[in-house]
């Protein structure tokens, strides 16, 4: 797993410094091009696909309990402070709200022998909105496989939709002395449908 | 001969051409499909593809601003927000398991919205005039209520917002039905002279309150909702369903809803469509919120 972090660290870190190498116009410091938004579109998919990662080894029976924590902690670290996952399925439409915390020790509790989440080659990503408080808001859509395999080798097996709110921030950071202004990218909201395919 | 041939080459050449464009847009593979490689399940997408996975691209579908791989056309481009082009797309946005819309109102709206280059009409997600309805679950004295809940969406300080603008809520349309027998439940016309001080008799018929007021009165739900939220007699439980109704488009009204199904028919689709003079508008803004 620390291979992972160190992964993701490193991909954070270049993205982050894309994102801060784009032209800005200081007049349009707070404006969010067309060429800004892909870049803030990467970096989106990235932490999303780094959740993913979380998300299987949290629910692998094989991951030690203090990894599991430990994991548990970065995943959160991904999110704003009150996110949380409405959850759905086929024969329950109606959406129940867990904190994002809660939500990932449940997925600790299933203890599958084996999980593997993959991705369908298919992304959504809205346009971003203005809030009141000028922090921008998108939609990450995503749809995944989840195949949990029990210790009888019972497999678990859906496709889930996940709608994931991003939330864009103007932010500056001292490096070597320099004020570097760069847009940062925080999860929100996670709504998870269970869909119908075929 | 050509002449003669005519009345049957078009309609042939517009549905071999609506063909092959249905074909390009459900069998085209994107560049990224190719580099998963490990499943091949998972960059069979067809469906995912072609489904309107939010309102978000459902406008950009219906405007044509993007193309069928999800991505956004140049708006100095001459794809974007091309009229050809367009008409194909608005075909794919109708749930096209309701026979309700029939396929002469349907090209009767395509034709007026997207019909000519030179005068389309175009959904603006900042432009107003449409909102979002949702069927929420609330607890209310002791039960599960449904609570129907209008959302338009609000400029504010320089940003954007969704804001409650109307709420249908059984329970308190309940309350507020007048059915008392004419001339049981009333304060006398010359209670002034006594200072009102039998006001006393109305409040302990507590039940029947609302036949004091005018035969006028108009309830404000919304603030009777908001009041009880505040004091905690209504709590959140869970959202049931949300759909969109648009008014924008000069005298037609929509609804947009989510279908959850297999297929190429899916995601945000109109599941309803009536052309509607822009002076009659008003009415059906009020059968939506059911007053």
């Amino acid at each position: 797993m620390q291979k992972t972090k160190n992964w993701a660290n490193v991909l954070a870190l270049t993205a982050l410094l894309a994102l801060a190498a784009i032209p800005q116009l200081a007049q349009a410091q707070n404006e969010i091009s067309p060429e800004r938004k892909q870049a803030i579109d990467s970096l989106a998919l990235e932490k999303v696909r780094d959740l993913s990662k979380y998300i299987s080894a949290i629910g692998d029976k094989k991951t030690p309990s203090a990894e599991a924590d430990r994991i548990i902690n970065r995943a959160l670290e991904l999110f704003e402070p009150s996110a949380q996952m409405g959850v759905s399925s086929l024969n329950r439409p109606t959406v129940r709200n867990y904190p994002v915390k809660d939500y990932l020790r449940r997925l600790r509790q299933l203890r599958y022998n084996s999980v593997k989440i993959e991705w369908y080659n298919i992304q959504y990503v809205s346009e971003l909105v203005r809030q009141p408080n000028g922090i921008y808001v998108g939609v990450v859509t995503i749809y995944q496989r989840f195949e949990g395999t029990m210790d009888d080798g019972m497999k678990y097996v859906d496709t889930t939709k996940k709608d994931i709110t991003i939330y864009v921030k103007r932010k500056e950071q001292q490096i070597a002395g320099r004020l570097i202004g760069f847009w940062d990218v925080l999860l929100g909201d996670i709504r998870v449908s269970e869909t119908k395919r075929g | 001969m050509y002449h003669l041939l005519a009345p049957y080459v078009r309609p042939i050449c517009r549905a071999a051409g609506l063909l092959l464009w249905a074909a390009w847009w459900l069998g085209a593979a994107p560049a990224a499909a190719q580099i998963q490689g490990k499943n091949p399940e998972l960059d069979n997408v067809g469906d995912l593809r072609a489904s309107t996975k939010q309102l978000n691209q459902f406008i950009k579908r219906f405007n044509n601003e993007e193309d069928q791989n999800g991505k956004a056309h140049d708006p100095k481009s001459r794809q974007f927000r091309e009229a050809g082009f367009r008409q194909k797309y608005l075909q794919i946005l109708f749930d096209g398991q309701n026979s309700g819309i029939s396929q002469a109102t349907k090209n009767e709206f395509i034709t007026e919205v997207a019909g000519r280059a030179n005068s389309q009409q175009f959904l603006d997600f900042y432009g107003g005039r449409w909102l979002a309805e949702v069927a929420a679950k609330v607890n209310y004295q002791g039960r599960e209520e449904d609570a129907t809940l209008y959302f338009d969406l609000e400029k504010d300080n320089n940003g954007w917002k969704w804001v409650l603008n109307k709420v249908y809520f059984k329970p308190f349309r309940d309350l507020f039905v007048k059915d008392a027998a004419p001339g049981t439940k009333f304060i006398h016309p010359m209670s002034h002279e006594l200072g009102f001080f039998n006001l006393n008799k109305a409040f302990a018929d507590a039940p029947n309150f609302e036949e004091y007021t005018p035969r006028a009165h108009v309830p404000d739900y919304l603030s009777l909702f908001v009041y009880e939220v505040k004091r905690g007699g209504i709590t959140f439980n869970a959202v049931a369903g949300t759909k969109f109704h648009f008014f924008q488009l000069k005298d037609w009204y929509f609804e947009v809803k989510e279908f959850n199904r297999g297929g190429n028919n899916s995601g945000w689709l109109i599941a309803n469509l009536t052309k509607v003079p822009e002076n009659q508008k008003a009415a059906l803004y009020k059968f939506i919120y059911k007053e």
